[in-house]
């Protein structure tokens, strides 16, 4: 038998109420995490990959509201909106986000803050084994002078700074698993992939799980075990991230990796996906990539797809691989 | 067209809210009266104040003057709902007189910046730094009773507020790029502030305004009442409050009635304030339409 | 020789720091130091840097809005900051530009017609068919159709929106376009689409531009020649296919090994070490060499002259010049 995963995520569901329409952002999504996996939700703009995390987080906005489905987290069930995530000192869900810097409380110095959350988490009461902690965390994300980033001011530091004091945080509550919003999207890319080096060393000295989510399939492939491609609210396609990259399936999947301008080859065009993503007020009852597609047939506009399993941990949500057809 | 979509979603909301909605009832039956009152009072003599009858005076209540009648013999009722009016033609002349100075000055200031931006500016902080009302008053004493007199005072210490708040908003529209985008395309200066900044930066300040309009007519019922408001026999609420405040032990109907206009009607106002401040919240909005349990 | 249409001659930004009740200048943000570059009809050139690099100060500047702190800019030979009255009209026809973020380019309160409209107004004369029938056209340039006009930024995806922004960037026949970051914004399917539609635009109406972008990896195939900056100057400028080809900055390999590729992988990837400095005080002689992993010694004493690699490939490094 399988050990049992770590995190998993069952017909999950979300809408957000907005004052005059319902958007429909996550819709009957199933994934899991295992122990020390990377997975990767990899999307454009509305595909409900925010949401995902911020559900796991337990941190939806009020207007958000779970129509359906479960999120268990150690063999806990948790909900996603106004439940408690901690369930004990090593049981937690941490979350970061794209713009470090509105994270932090800009009136108080990043060691006050740091410090806080270890007396919390951790119940250390005595300051000098808080700050001496707190040391330990920053040089574990490879902080330079951690001593002067204590007493430093949120403003004194660069975005590749905040983020890295961002993460500190996040580690200093020992979560199990780090949910990692567009970590570097905000960030210059020579910094970008100082950050990715960082999450990857964490999560071999850690053994940390993670949640990473982006847009960019190319950070995706740089960090992930395992990718999740997600469409308009849906997810489209899973697999481990090298079959995933090598042997694309669904024409979405296709489309985004052919999009990525890629430095070693000329082009005389670039490929891109024709159209727009779908109103999210009102999907379509049908494959929800039907419009833009360019390999859709009768049925694609007939009768949505299952996510169905092609092969061993690939699973495509496509009318083209149809059991039938296979 | 959607521009207008959010205006209506605003007034359903407001409609849903039993408290929003007696609200604007009764900022709607202020207004109403204070544009039909110059026409219907039932003794027009009496409410402009033209005539005194001597063997009328303090009548209590009754079914031929329900509010009873003043020190003068005159209608209370006539002279209560003709107040109105004058409330009305207050509220809005200090208030749009406010804004019309204190818009102008706020957004060239806030626009051009620089040394002009400076100076108009410490100017605006030199009335701020003045209560509003000790202000108000001096002014009002200085310039003298009369309505014109009054609305002028009230508009003088109530535009720093707009200028302030159109100025910052200002600094605000004008760092976005599609002002840039203007300049870039050669269009004039002057076009780019009435067409793209003003549009744009407008919104909170009018929204403050209206919310004011309650104020306004506290602020000047009370500047009557001290006696540097409007000249008698002007049937302003303020000042029938203080006409009838030295017969208050025998004859409470002439102080009663104008007092009991006056709250319902600033209550009317500051409580549609509340209700349009909540409604064009989206943040807060959401919890009401949660609430209410909307479904669209 | 031909006069370019566009020439930056060692062009200076230095934004002073103001501190106090007084406004004393405590010193000066050196976004853009010593920056020359130019720009002939129909070519593209890419301006590549992070963020301080004083990429966007240099599109600013030639906008007009910014005023340099020294250097000349040159348009068809003369000097732009000198243009006034008819010239400067000209001018501002001339050069238009398409920014970062499409939604906060366009006015919220606008219709797509009276956003496109506005700039032509302003400066042709056109009966009221003869414009409605050019926006349609404008539009149909950028690949939307008229039902556009009636609507407003918000009921536009991001793509229809930066299309909405080319079509009044290209309203007044222009002959330069600053494009800064024109794809940052969008998601990735959408970003391929417009970089396509300006190649095809440029080659229809005969454009040049100034791409202005921090990702070096959409600029391949749209530019003729790349700039790479670090820090308000200039580290490397070549031929499109030179520096892809052949990077010879430190600072321009470590860009290109820092773009993230689902498929290739470097043998051994250059990371960068620590953060960009602060334009207040860039560090003396070489401003990278505080993160360059090749620094020697001379690299923080003097500041590296120009070297050729070829005629119009040159790096600024003491690498190439101590060989």
């Amino acid at each position: 038998m399988r050990e049992q995963p770590l995190l998993q995520v069952e017909n999950l569901t979300i809408d957000y109420i907005l004052a005059d329409s319902i958007i429909k952002a996550v819709r009957n999504a199933s994934f899991a995490i295992g122990k020390g996996e990377i997975l990767c939700l990899v999307g454009e703009s509305g595909s409900g990959k925010t949401t995902i995390g911020l559900a796991i987080a337990g941190a939806l906005p009020e207007n958000a509201v779970i129509r359906e489905g479960r999120i268990i987290f150690k063999e806990k069930r948790i909900l996603g909106r106004g439940s408690k995530i901690s369930t004990g000192k090593e049981d937690k869900i941490m979350m970061i986000f794209q713009d470090p810097a509105s994270a932090l409380n800009p009136l108080f110095k990043v060691g006050e803050v740091i410090s806080d959350i270890i007396k919390n988490h951790l119940g250390i009461d005595n300051s000098v084994k808080i700050k001496e902690k707190a040391l330990e965390l920053f040089r574990m994300v490879e902080l330079p002078d951690p001593e002067r980033v204590f007493d430093s001011y949120p403003h004194e530091l660069s975005g590749g700074m905040l983020q890295r004091v961002v993460i500190a945080i996040a580690l200093s509550a020992n979560p199990a698993l780090l949910i990692a919003d567009e970590p570097t999207t905000m960030l210059d890319v020579t910094l970008q992939a100082q950050i990715l080096n960082l999450l990857l060393n964490l999560r071999r000295r850690l053994g940390l799980s993670m949640l990473f989510i982006t847009h960019n399939l190319g950070v995706a492939a740089e960090v992930s075990d395992r990718i999740i491609v997600m469409y308009a609210g849906e997810i489209v396609e899973e697999a481990k991230t090298r079959e995933l990259l090598n042997n694309p399936l669904h024409p979405y999947t296709r489309g985004l990796i052919e999009c990525i301008p890629r430095t070693h080859i000329r082009y005389s065009k670039l490929k891109s996906i024709p159209g727009t993503i779908p109103d999210l007020r009102n999907p379509p009852k049908w494959c929800i990539f039907a419009d833009r597609c360019t390999e859709a047939v009768d049925l694609c506009y007939k009768i949505k797809p299952d996510l169905i399993e092609f092969s061993k941990d690939h699973r495509v949500s496509c009318h083209l691989y149809r059991a039938d057809k296979k | 067209m959607s521009r207008f979509r959010q205006q209506r979603i605003i007034l359903s909301l407001i409609i849903r809210n039993p408290i929003s909605l007696v609200s604007l009832l009764i900022v709607a039956c202020f207004v109403f009266l204070g544009i039909s009152a110059p026409l219907t009072v039932p003794y027009p003599e009496d409410a402009w104040g033209l005539t005194y009858n001597v063997e009328k005076r303090f009548l209590s209540p009754s079914l031929e003057h329900p509010f009873g009648t003043d020190a003068l013999g005159r209608d209370v009722f006539s002279r209560v709902l003709l107040g109105s009016s004058f409330s009305l033609v207050i509220a809005i002349g200090v208030i749009g007189l406010a804004l019309f100075i204190g818009i102008p000055i706020g957004v060239v200031a806030g626009y051009y910046g620089g040394r002009i931006g400076t100076l108009l500016m410490r100017i605006t902080d030199m009335f701020l730094a003045f209560p509003p009302l000790l202000l108000a008053i001096v002014l009002a004493a200085t310039l003298g009773r009369g309505l014109l007199n009054l609305i002028i005072a009230l508009a003088i210490s109530w535009w720093p507020w707009y200028a302030r708040l159109i100025y910052v908003q200002t600094n605000t529209v004008k760092t976005m790029p599609y002002i840039d985008a203007a300049k870039i395309a050669g269009i004039p200066g002057a076009k780019i502030i009435f067409r793209h900044v003003i549009p744009n930066a407008l919104t909170p300040t009018l929204v403050q305004a209206a919310l004011d309009m309650g104020s306004a007519i506290l602020e000047a019922a009370g500047l009557s009442f001290i006696g540097v408001g409007v000249k008698p026999p002007t049937p302003e609420w303020g000042l029938l409050v203080s006409e009838g405040w030295q017969s208050i032990n025998y004859a409470w109907w002439i102080v009663f009635f104008p007092g009991l206009a006056i709250m319902i009607t600033v209550l009317g106002f500051n409580l549609l304030a509340d209700a349009l401040r909540e409604s064009a919240d989206p943040r807060l909005r959401r919890t009401i339409l949660m609430r209410l349990g909307v479904k669209q | 020789m031909s006069t370019a249409l566009l020439k930056i001659e060692n062009l200076k930004k230095y934004f002073p720091i103001k501190v106090g009740l007084f406004g004393k200048i405590a010193g000066y943000v050196k976004a853009v130091d010593r920056v020359s570059l130019n720009i002939d009809s129909r070519e593209v050139v890419s301006l590549v840097g992070e963020s301080g690099s004083g990429k966007t100060t240099i599109a600013k500047c030639i906008l007009l809005l910014e005023k340099p702190t020294d250097g000349r800019m040159l348009y068809k030979g003369e000097d732009i900051i000198l243009f006034r009255g008819e010239k400067l009209r000209e001018y501002r026809r001339g050069v238009q530009a398409v920014f970062q973020n499409p939604f906060l380019s366009l006015d919220p309160r606008m219709s797509v017609f009276e956003i496109l409209s506005e700039p032509v107004k302003n400066n042709l004369n056109l009966s009221k068919m003869e414009l409605h029938e050019y926006m349609l056209k404008l539009l149909e340039m950028v690949g939307l159709d008229g039902s556009f006009l009636e609507k407003y930024p918000h009921e536009l995806s991001g793509g229809q929106a930066q299309r909405v922004a080319i079509a009044r960037a290209i309203s007044l026949k222009p002959k330069l376009l600053i494009l800064d970051e024109p794809t940052s914004a969008l998601d990735v399917s959408v970003q391929a689409q417009i970089l396509n539609l300006l190649a095809d635009l440029k080659n229809e109406l005969g454009l040049s531009y100034l791409l202005i972008t921090h990702d070096l990896s959409i600029v391949r195939y749209i530019s003729d020649r790349i700039i790479v900056m670090y820090l308000g100057r200039v580290m490397e400028a070549g031929l499109s296919e030179e520096i892809f080809n052949e990077p010879l900055h430190p600072y321009t390999q470590a860009l290109f090994s820092s773009i993230p590729d689902p498929y290739y992988r470097e043998p051994k990837r250059i990371s960068l070490r620590g953060e960009p400095p602060s334009p207040i005080n860039p560090p003396p002689g070489c401003r990278f060499h505080t993160r360059c992993p090749h620094a020697v010694e001379i690299c923080g004493r003097k500041e590296p002259l120009e070297y050729e690699a070829s005629k119009t490939h040159k790096v600024y490094c003491w690498l190439h010049l101590e060989k």
